[in-house]
């Protein structure tokens, strides 16, 4: 126990000393100030849609308070060069609840639930098995790797290691939650500012929460976790960065969902399950597996990740000339 | 004492280790003598277990996993984080825990604290090789492994690392590996001389005088040619 606590030690110092730990914060804080102009922004585009819709309706003498209160419908219709024509029948209350919509994924309610839909769903496919990998790959590529394989075992170095991803996804996950948290009461209040109706604003959105945001973090760690280890596994395979990366990209951002139970339909089904993907982001990924086997599979990915990790590390040579 | 009993390492179907049995003893410093590329390395790497291997090594007695923490190694490349200042190397790679006052008290004695400061990434290659040099004194370990550990070093670095290992060899397994004969001629109590993936031994008497360059011409290069 003593010597793994001295390989986490070594791990964390490493991390912060080789500034990764900034480079990490820096992301982290280019996704969330990214995520509250985007919704800023938004919300300002909405209130201005709805102001102007309203104008036009004055001006051709409808009643805006009945359409206020009458139902929108939305038709959506496909046309013969596979566009789809959207039809809505009122738009003053359609935009009226976008623009509700869009100013309560400021409130403090959704706001953290929103940008941790980003961080975990949008980027985080690509940043944390990024991470992972960088993070498996640092000492073969500075060949401190037959340093650290004669102060204890490799295996067991690894095994710490893998604890450390863990830890850092449950610090990365609450941290940032916590942050945004803080942040987002500041951005409300000053969204809010030049907003006069914001109460009959969010009376119009319909809104029903998938989980708590307790379950939320534990669900996003788990994620964040599962896609560290992922990049983990390709490093301490390969050794290196630039192919493993490579893989990392061209699968996540370009390779087609092959059935069911690929990696990103199973994360998508966890996220349409616990998340409600109101805000900026929607996450246009739909899972055709079921909850549970989502579930079952993504923990056995994950276990199995660990353990494949450890057998490599025992039988891999600890060797780069 | 390292003892290695019929070791075998092969790469596809060459085989660059063959059956090799040996002892290296405790409390003295053994020298492993050979022709580049003759397997020195593969050894050192397989008695580390940093390569899978056929055979047994044990140290006293124990399989590797019990001396772990206990073991240091300087390799020829002085693997280090390049992006890390010497300091920081020196408290990640060492084997344990150790104070900045002892660090700098032992590092004073092949560089200076400027010198520490400065990034891994623009130091020579001798340079580099202090530094390993250094987690290896700190670490004070009972067995030490040290590949080609004089070349890059300055006189008075090296004059300094050989009453080190003077001192070292009265207490420790040292196990070395190089090519300039003359540093290493009068502190060797044990040569291994490796070819043809062979192993053969040549002890030397107490207060015998060593040339390690004859055994090496005796030896590698008489039976060659």
């Amino acid at each position: 126990m003593k010597k793994l606590l001295r390989v986490f030690v070594t791990d964390f110092r490493f991390f912060i000393h080789s500034k990764a730990i900034y480079v990490l914060l820096a992301l982290l804080t280019i996704i969330a100030v990214g995520n509250a102009l985007t919704s800023l922004d938004m919300l300002k585009q909405n209130l201005s849609n709805f102001e102007r819709t309203k104008s036009e309706h004055v001006a051709n003498g409808e009643d805006v308070e009945k359409a206020l209160q009458d139902e929108v419908h939305i038709q959506e219709n496909k046309q013969s060069d596979d566009s789809v024509l959207v039809e809505i029948d009122n738009p003053v209350k359609y935009d009226f609840i976008q623009a509700g919509r869009s100013l309560f994924v400021l409130t403090r309610e959704y706001y953290v639930r929103n940008t941790l839909e980003q961080l975990i769903f949008l980027f985080g496919p690509i940043f944390f098995p990024l991470l992972g990998l960088w993070f498996a790959t640092y000492e073969f590529s500075n060949k401190t790797v037959k340093i650290r394989a004669i102060q204890r075992s490799w295996q067991s170095t690894v095994l710490a290691k893998q604890i450390f991803l863990i830890v850092l996804a449950v610090a990365v996950v609450c941290v940032y939650a916590i942050t945004t948290g803080i942040v987002g009461i500041f951005i409300y209040n000053y969204a809010v500012k030049n907003v006069s109706n914001t109460g009959e604003l969010l009376q119009g959105v319909v809104f029903v929460s998938h989980a708590s945001l307790f379950v939320k973090i534990l669900v996003s760690t788990f994620i964040s976790s599962l896609l560290l280890l992922l990049g983990f596994s390709l490093g301490i395979l390969f050794k290196k960065m630039a192919v493993p990366a490579g893989i990392i990209l061209l699968y996540m951002l370009s390779f087609p969902i092959v059935g069911p139970y690929d990696l990103r339909s199973l994360i998508a089904v966890l996220g349409h399950e616990y998340f409600e993907f109101q805000g900026n982001f929607q996450y246009p990924l739909r899972g055709d597996a079921s909850f549970m086997e989502a579930v079952w599979l993504l923990s056995l990915l994950f276990i199995a990740l660990f353990v494949l990790n450890l057998v490599i590390a025992k039988r891999q040579s600890k060797y780069i000339s | 004492m390292i003892k290695v009993e019929k070791l075998s390492k092969s790469y596809g179907k060459k085989v660059v280790l063959n059956d090799v049995t040996l002892e290296i003893p405790n409390n003295k410093i053994t020298f492993l003598i050979g022709e580049n590329g003759v397997g020195k390395t593969t050894l050192l790497k397989t008695i580390l277990k940093l390569e899978s291997y056929t055979g047994d090594v044990s140290f006293d007695g124990q399989s590797i996993d019990a001396a772990y923490g206990n073991i240091s190694a300087v390799y020829d490349d002085s693997p280090l984080y390049s992006g890390l200042s010497g300091y920081r190397n020196i408290q990640l790679l060492t084997n344990d825990e150790i104070g900045r006052e002892e660090i700098t008290a032992v590092a004073s004695r092949f560089l200076s604290p400027e010198e520490l400061k400065r990034k891994i990434s623009n130091f020579s290659y001798g340079q580099r090789k202090k530094i390993s040099i250094i987690i290896a004194l700190l670490n004070n370990s009972k067995y030490v492994f040290m590949d080609e550990v004089s070349s890059g070093l300055d006189y008075e670095s090296m004059k300094y690392l050989k009453s080190y290992l003077k001192d070292l060899g009265k207490h420790s397994v040292v196990f070395l590996t190089g090519h300039q004969f003359d540093f290493y001629n009068d502190i060797v109590d044990e040569v291994f001389i490796l070819k043809n993936g062979f192993i053969s031994s040549y002890s030397v008497a107490a207060e015998q005088k060593i040339n390690l360059g004859n055994i090496y011409e005796e030896t590698i290069k008489g039976v060659r040619d």
